[in-house]
């Protein structure tokens, strides 16, 4: 608490005031003399207690009158910064968020219009003397801060404009510190962020603030926002079955994602997707051929329903399949199909048909013909039995390795370590000396995608006649290995490309490998270590705000110049420098497609950064300002800053303690305390009452209250005909009505408070649970009545079949039954001949249970014979017999209602001779 | 005359005391009796028996009637009036430049005593609670009203407190039979003094109270805080506003006891105050 004018709490003494007067006043009583004091002192001594604790209450009520004037004279301030008393001016950092997530929508306008109305509401009360530092951040500042006047930083407010990169406050927040740090002694400082205070906004701790600045933070609510993270080529995807894989990530509640993926402008696949919440899911979609079978590039957006944040719904992609390579078998002699021979395994492996078992076409041939084949074809060549090769193979090998090729070579059953040595020299692992005895079993020595599932193998029952012992160069990987831990399959790079080398033959002759379930796995293991890490030769995905370079490798030709066709499709030119062609900033999400002429191109895809969470709109847990809504922001800013003025309550106090000295001063006699204290109990009662109002409300008195059930679709297919029933019920006979219906559904306790309940339906409602059954047993055996009714008008359809199978276990001593014509129902209160509604369907139906019909069902549509249209005409017709059966219909209802009102009163014998009676009394001619 | 001046006379004129009970005393006054005696007033006739005076016979009846009959007058007789005059303390209270209420009693005393000695009856004069002895014999007389208005000046207000105390004292200082008139401002204990009251009028005397009053004793009419110091001794500090209420009603109160006590004991009782003419207050209690 600080006062804006402590001088005037030199005043403060002069509360003792009222208790000097009282000391003094008590020593100069004016002196009396009278007759007798017999009466006077007894007087005196029945008052005395009492008037005592008057006389102290009113002399603390009036220093505390006194002290509340003193202080709020003062100019009372609660809070304020600590540089507040006699400081200059202000110097005010203001940082607004502009990063994406201020585009979230939050009733009606986005966050960083309201962030920025918000700062310029601030801006406008500032004085001239004030400073302000205005600066806008995303990732980082976008320029360094400065000051300048409040008018300026209003100007320069309204012209900031919301971008599309994510947020670190940190930067800016420490940048407005050290500006604040040294701005002079004896001005208020302070510092408003107006960002959306999300959790993302900081991503590590952020700096304290520096001394005696306030720091207050806009905050909005929590919404909930869900948003695509990106679409990268599927797992196993290739050129022929290409597909993409859609990640999802929901924050604040779990959505349902329809996704659609656009190629071009052509919706290519769609798909829905459940997203946990604060979790992320994804979504394999197909993806249609390529356009140009040579080039296969898909690019295209996948678009989500819009939500509170729009742009993030949306990701763009932009990939490169490489078609499935070729596999070339190079296999040793003519023998190579015997059934058992390594090559035959592979041969069964590949089939060489479409589909085949690792999905790769293969061609077979003979070591000495490897001339006639065209190396550049294939993706790997495989050496099925390497033994002694024909000349030349093993450095053609070589050089297509390092071009980017994939070699795989297995041992053949003969074949010794010298006539290996060629190959040797430049695979990653050397064959060493045969081992005729090997341990058998295979152990997996390192975790890959490659050897993921092989726990459900029996490896150990791999077993091998005769092995290599390999010795893995350097920068080899070892992947497999026998039960002794000697290397078995061994992998490396060689040049560009890779080479795999498996230890030991492959001929039934020499191990059970090729019989083993394990086989295959093996099989695709090896193949896929010899092809380059990914499938896919997407250019790296791009966040807004990145450069995008084109690198053209040594051995591509690169042109001079590229065309560069933007996001919002303007087209720049870009210059090619020492093979590159950089773009320097994709400031916006979409795609960005270099022309390099010739019909090469290339397309990278921009997105919006969302892997810190940008996205995720829930609120930031303990900010390091003081969290304000838009709306309070100017209020609670000038409060902070300046303090709040606390001269209301001090007034307030002493207008109490003026009011409680007045009470007080007024003679004794005008207090009379027991009746006081009466009437303070009337009103505490009325009180009560008051506050009991609304559960007041809910009682009804003595009156009729038609109760409804809401069950299933068509609970109320007449709404205003309970009034009308109840308008003219109140109308034609003596029963007091509740004017307004009463919905209920059957676990309201309000059910138990009327005795009358009315159930319509078109369809069959849901089955009633036991306890649903169990309630509604035991309203109708508490004497309740309910009146179902089956409000299609047709032929017993599916409310009706629901009706009976509900009725028969709720009442199953009691089955549905017509009621007899002279049933009391009809002549409850009109005398009626028979059932009547709307149509005529048959007769109305009844429970007996207890002596009544504690369930009336009636098929013909009794309430539709009520309803009307706006102007007040009926609203269907009644058929066969017209406005005569809607009057039949209309006083059946009134009958139905008596009759859960009345009973079987007018069935009462007992009654008639008094009713005869009375009626001869009356016969007045 | 010290204590009464003629327009007092004047308005006092025509008041008259006449005892409630009959006297049967020697002395041939004003005050009828229910035993017949001598006087002018008729009461009835009486078939004659021997013995009667024949100047007793109405000679008229007899003409008339041809019997006897004697004429009946009622005997008539002397009474004292007794003044039993509170000089304690309290009485000398004056409020707000008025008269002294020990003044206005003398004033009453004098008064009534000359209705007394007007028609031919006798007056004396006791003070109770009063520091020197004035008391007068009752006597008849013309010389009687001077040697009354002289005793009341003798009396002189005590220090005496206790009222109850003194009243019952002075019973045994009053004739026999008298006609007794309080005047007293009856401040005390409303029991105590009432029981010595009914002390008072034990045997044949007949009692009369006039009550002095002071306003400010009936309305408490102070302000602001006070320091009150009874002229009986004692002092008190209170606030005038906050006790003047309980005061008026315990006032009121005390005021109700007295006057309905002794209207049921059929004493006669009147209050003057000090503020207002003693003779109406005399003609009052004269005519209750």
């Amino acid at each position: 608490m600080n006062f804006a004018l402590p001088a005037a709490l030199w005043a403060l003494p002069a509360a003792a005031l009222p208790l000097a007067i009282h000391l003094l006043s008590r020593r100069a009583a004016r002196r009396q003399t009278f007759s007798d004091l017999t009466l006077l002192a007894s007087i005196d001594a029945r008052s005395r207690p009492r008037s005592r604790l008057r006389e102290l209450l009113l002399l603390a009520a009036r220093t505390l009158l006194i002290l509340a004037l003193i202080l709020a004279a003062a100019g009372p301030v609660a809070r304020g910064s600590s540089s507040a008393a006699g400081a200059e001016g202000l110097d005010l950092v203001l940082l607004l968020d502009a990063s994406y997530s201020m585009r979230a929508h939050d009733g009606g306008r986005t966050r960083f219009d309201a962030a920025r109305d918000a700062g310029r509401r601030l801006l406008k009360r500032l004085a001239p003397a004030d400073r302000v530092a205005f600066g806008v951040f995303d990732e980082k500042l976008a320029s360094p801060l400065a000051w300048s006047t409040p008018a300026a930083a209003a100007d320069a407010l309204m012209r900031a404009a919301v971008g599309l990169r994510g947020t670190d406050a940190a930067a800016a927040l420490t940048a407005a510190r050290d500006l604040l740090a040294r701005s002079p002694r004896g001005r208020r400082r302070a510092a408003v962020v107006l960002g959306d205070g999300a959790a993302h906004m900081l991503r590590d701790a952020a700096p304290p603030p520096a001394d005696g600045a306030a720091v207050l933070g806009l905050r909005f609510p929590d919404l909930p926002n869900a948003w695509l993270a990106g679409a990268e080529p599927a797992r196993g995807a290739d050129a022929r079955e290409p597909k993409l894989s859609v990640r999802a990530s929901a924050s604040g509640a779990p959505a349902r994602e329809t996704l659609d993926v656009w190629v071009g402008d052509r919706r290519a696949a769609s798909s829905s997707l459940e997203v946990p919440k604060d979790g992320e899911a994804r979504s394999t979609l197909p993806l249609p051929p390529p356009e140009d079978p040579r080039a296969p590039l898909w690019a295209g957006r996948v678009a989500a329903r819009p939500d509170a944040l729009p742009d993030d719904d949306e990701t763009f992609f932009s990939m490169r399949l490489r078609p499935a390579p070729r596999v070339l078998v190079l296999h040793s002699g003519p023998a190579f199909d015997r059934p058992g021979a390594s090559s035959w395994y592979l041969r069964q492996l590949f089939g060489g048909g479409e589909r085949t078992l690792a999905g790769r076409e293969a061609d077979f041939l003979a070591e000495g013909r490897w001339e006639e084949a065209d190396l550049a074809r294939y993706g790997t060549v495989v050496l099925s039995d390497a033994g002694r090769l024909p000349p030349g193979l093993s450095s053609a090998l070589e050089r297509f390795a390092a071009g980017g090729g994939g070699v795989w070579v297995i041992p053949g059953g003969r074949t010794s370590a010298e006539d290996l040595a060629d190959l040797s020299a430049w695979l990653p692992a050397r064959f060493g000396a045969g081992d005729a005895a090997p341990s058998p079993g295979l152990r997996v020595v390192r975790d890959g995608p490659e050897t993921s599932d092989w726990g459900q193998f029996a490896l150990s029952r791999v077993a091998f006649g005769r092995r290599f012992r390999l010795e893995p160069a350097p920068q080899a990987t070892t992947w497999l290995a026998d039960s002794g831990g000697a290397p078995l399959l061994v992998a490396g790079p060689v040049g560009r490309g890779r080479a795999v080398v498996w230890g030991a033959p492959l001929d039934a002759d020499w191990s059970n490998l090729g019989l083993k379930p394990v086989f295959v796995s093996w099989a695709e293991a090896c193949l896929s270590l010899t092809l380059p890490a990914s499938a896919s030769e997407s250019p790296k995905p791009a966040r807004v705000g990145d450069a995008l370079v084109r690198t053209w490798r040594a051995d591509e030709a690169a042109p001079d110049r590229v065309s560069v066709r933007g996001s919002d499709g303007r087209r720049v030119t870009v210059e090619v420098r020492a093979r590159r062609a950089v773009l320097p900033a994709a400031e916006k999400p979409g795609l960005y497609e270099f022309d390099e002429g010739g019909g090469a191109r290339t397309i990278f895809a921009v997105n919006l950064d969302s892997t810190h969470g940008e996205s995720d709109l829930t609120e930031l847990s303990s900010p390091p300002w003081t969290p304000v809504s838009a709306d309070e922001l100017e209020q609670t800013f000038f409060s902070e800053v300046y303090g709040k003025d606390r001269r209301g309550w001090f007034l307030s106090l002493a207008a109490l303690m003026l009011g409680l000295e007045m009470i007080l001063s007024l003679p004794m006699a005008a207090m009379p305390l027991p009746r006081s204290a009466a009437r303070a109990k009337t009103l505490a009662v009325f009180l009560f009452l008051l506050a009991c109002a609304p559960m007041a409300s809910a009682q009804q008195g003595d009156r009729f209250v038609w109760a409804q059930l809401q069950l299933g679709a068509g609970w109320d297919p007449y709404p205003d005909a309970p009034a009308r029933i109840l308008a003219w019920l109140a109308e034609v006979t003596s029963a007091r009505v509740a004017p307004e219906r009463r919905v209920l559904r059957l676990d309201d306790p309000a059910l138990f408070s009327s005795p009358f309940a009315y159930l319509a339906g078109d369809e069959a409602p849901p089955e009633l649970a036991e306890a649903d059954l169990r309630r509604l047993r035991q309203y109708l055996a508490g004497g309740g009545t309910l009146w179902i009714e089956d409000s299609t008008g047709g032929p017993p359809g599916t409310f009706d079949a629901w009706t009976r199978r509900t009725l028969a276990a709720l009442l199953p001593d009691a089955p549905l039954k017509p009621l007899p014509t002279d049933h009391v129902l009809y002549h409850a209160f009109f005398l009626l001949r028979g059932p009547s509604g709307r149509v005529e369907r048959g007769a109305l139906e009844g429970a007996a249970w207890g002596g009544r019909a504690a369930v009336i069902y009636s098929r013909d549509d009794v309430l539709g014979a009520w309803a009307r249209d706006a102007l007040g005409h009926p609203l269907k017709a009644c058929v066969p017999g017209g406005e005569a059966q809607r009057e039949l219909a209309r006083r059946l209802s009134l009958n139905v209602l008596m009759y859960t009102m009345t009973g079987s009163y007018k069935a009462d014998a007992v009654h008639q001779a008094a009713i005869l009676e009375k009626l001869r009394g009356a016969a007045i001619p | 005359m010290r204590w009464l001046d003629s327009e007092d006379q004047a308005r006092l004129k025509g008041l008259g005391f006449s005892p409630k009970r009959p006297h049967a005393q020697g002395a041939v006054g004003r005050h009828r009796t229910l035993a017949r005696g001598f006087s002018r007033d008729f009461t009835s006739h009486r078939p004659y028996a021997a013995g009667d005076e024949a100047r007793a016979i109405d000679w008229k009846a007899y003409a008339r009637l041809d019997r006897y009959y004697v004429r009946e007058y009622r005997a008539e007789d002397r009474v004292t009036l007794m003044v039993l005059l509170d000089a304690s303390a309290s009485m000398t209270f004056r409020g707000g430049g008025r008269e002294s209420k020990l003044d206005v009693a003398r004033r009453a005393a004098a008064g009534l005593a000359w209705i007394a000695l007007a028609q031919g009856d006798e007056a004396g004069l006791a003070a109770v609670g009063g520091a020197a002895k004035a008391d007068l014999r009752p006597r008849g007389g013309a010389g009687q009203l001077a040697a009354f208005d002289d005793s009341l000046s003798a009396v002189s207000a005590g220090a005496e407190a206790d009222l109850a105390a003194a009243l019952e004292s002075s019973a045994e200082r009053l004739p026999r039979r008298a006609a007794v008139v309080v005047i007293s401002d009856l401040m005390g204990d409303p029991a105590r003094v009432l029981k010595a009251l009914r002390r008072l009028s034990v045997g044949r005397r007949e009692l009369m109270v006039l009550r002095v009053l002071d306003p400010e004793e009936r309305e408490f009419p102070y302000e602001g805080s006070l320091r009150i110091e009874g002229l009986e001794g004692g002092t008190l500090m209170l606030d005038a506003a906050e006790a003047a209420p309980a005061y008026r009603e315990a006032f009121a109160r005390q005021e109700e006891a007295y006057r309905g006590a002794l209207r049921r004991a059929a004493v006669p009782y009147a209050v003057a105050s000090t503020d207002a003419a003693w003779t109406s207050a005399v003609s009052r209690l004269l005519a209750a």
